[in-house]
């Protein structure tokens, strides 16, 4: 397996913190770009930080809700695909359909039809479910025509073939469609809070930006892409860790 | 098999005949390998056997009951070119998958059994990736007697080794086939393969494949490494290179 190397990427942060740092001094982007200093700073102070750390575990946890939800559901209907054949084409299709709908709109709708708490999981769940009902799909139908030979001479059920075979077989294509979805469930999750929630991050953005509070703003937004890079990362070591073995 | 045909389809409703018609009958116990020219329909023929291949016309009955009974009653074992072995699994895993399929109880000295008669006691837990190629070969051909099959079909299992592991395995095979006298069928391109392993050895013609010479070999069992020299042997395997160049 390939040694991760954190040159690269130590290399590539401070690269961006150098140019967002740059940016928000010399005011290339107007007044609304705060240093990043600026937004470390308001981040470290300890009542902002409190305040940030509850807003990001609320996010978080409904990101993680809609993740796991999505998943599930994605899975369910690619497997569907599959063991059922005949249903395949619809269900691609009406994947696709849901997908095609801007997450705004679909914010929106719940917002107005949900009780508060559950809109952004459900948003969460809708931007997570397609990218892992295409990955698995991919995943599901990725095994070696010589292994289903094997399987339907040795009388294996349609299940046990799902089960036994086409389900492991699939397992890191699966595992690297949560991954990607992850960060979707984030901003899922932020976007449903936009219309609904009384925490998480969303609404102090919106609570930020309408105050003209340059440097929150940019705290709670950076805040939102470390809490995505954060699951992407813990799903890409758990995807390495079952990849060794499955892959 | 009686007056077997496969045809395959092709554009504009035309068809090609790819194999027959055939007839041919394999007394239980035996060991018959197929030869032929790349193309003649020799991996077509064991996949009608298998129950892969549907019949254009004619049929196959094992032991007067047509391929699909016996993939029901899971008596058919089979090993392919490529090994097929489940990564995720360990060899004692792998060698299992056929009664987890067949939704029986492991039986796990039968399980030992083969490991041991395929001499890979030492590699019982380890995965495929662990093992040579000539050792998943064997893992796979272990996996294809777990449920003391009726008939055993080798489509080239060791078409991808080099010429000792190759020679290594005939030798091995040869004593694992002894030791179960199972039927066998086995297709090849090597005659010097067929003519040290089988009781039988069935010559294809070119497409579409037809039983062009049945040649019985009679050397004396078990075979040993010695009879590789013997001077039958050369004859044998000069009459069957002819019959090959006729066909």
């Amino acid at each position: 397996m390939k040694r991760f190397s954190a040159g690269p990427l130590i290399g590539g942060v401070l690269v961006t913190a150098i140019v967002w740092e740059l940016i928000g001094r010399l005011h290339a982007f107007g007044s609304a770009w705060a240093p990043l200093s600026s937004v470390i700073a308001y981040a470290f102070a300890p009542a902002n930080g409190a305040l940030l750390l509850v807003a990001a575990l609320r996010t978080g946890s409904e990101a993680l809700t809609g993740l796991a939800i999505g998943s599930c559901a994605g899975f369910a209907l690619a497997a569907c695909a599959v063991l059922v054949p005949r249903l395949a084409p619809g269900l691609g299709t009406f994947a696709s359909l849901i997908n095609g709908i801007p997450i705004i709109a679909v914010a929106s709708v719940c917002a107005l039809t949900l009780p508060h708490d559950a809109t952004p999981i459900v948003v969460a769940t809708l931007a997570a479910a397609f990218i892992v009902f295409v990955a698995s799909a991919a995943g599901l139908a990725a095994t070696l025509a010589v292994q289903r030979d094997l399987f339907t001479v040795l009388g294996a059920s349609r299940t046990a073939t799902f089960r036994r075979l086409l389900v492991p077989c699939a397992l890191p294509a699966i595992l690297d469609g949560v991954r990607s979805a992850a960060p979707s469930a984030v901003v899922g999750a932020i976007i449903g809070e936009w219309f609904s929630a009384e925490s998480g991050l969303g609404p102090m953005l919106v609570a930020a930006m309408q105050n003209y509070a340059i440097a929150r703003l940019w705290a709670v937004a950076l805040t939102g892409a470390l809490l995505s890079i954060a699951a992407y990362a813990l799903l890409g070591g758990l995807r390495a860790a079952i990849g060794s073995r499955f892959g | 098999m009686t007056e077997l045909r496969i045809d395959y389809p092709l554009e504009r409703g035309r068809t090609v005949t790819a194999l027959g018609p055939i007839d041919l009958a394999v007394a239980a116990g035996s060991f018959v390998a197929v030869v032929g020219p790349s193309g003649c329909g020799k991996s077509t023929l064991l996949r009608a056997i298998a129950g892969l291949a549907v019949p254009s016309a004619g049929t196959v009955r094992i032991a007067g009951a047509p391929p699909a009974a016996l993939v029901a009653s899971h008596q058919l074992g089979i090993a392919f070119q490529d090994h097929a072995l489940l990564p995720w699994l360990t060899v004692r895993e792998n060698i299992a998958l056929p009664f987890q399929l067949a939704r029986r109880a492991v039986d796990a000295a039968r399980v030992d059994e083969l490991i041991a008669l395929v001499g890979l006691a030492e590699f019982a837990g380890a995965r495929p990736r662990q093992l040579s190629g000539g050792m998943r070969q064997r893992v796979a051909i272990a996996r294809a007697l777990a449920l003391r099959p009726r008939i055993l079909l080798l489509d080239e299992p060791f078409g991808a080794l080099d010429a000792v592991t190759r020679r290594q395995l005939n030798i091995e095979l040869q004593r694992i086939w002894w030791d179960q006298r199972i039927t066998t069928v086995l297709v090849t391109h090597a005659i010097d393969e067929a003519v040290f392993l089988a009781d039988r050895v069935i010559v294809m013609s070119a497409r579409p494949g037809r039983i062009r010479h049945d040649v019985a070999i009679e050397l004396p069992r078990p075979r040993e490494r010695e009879i590789l020299s013997a001077p039958g042997f050369h004859a044998l395997s000069d009459e069957l290179a002819r019959a090959l160049d006729a066909a």
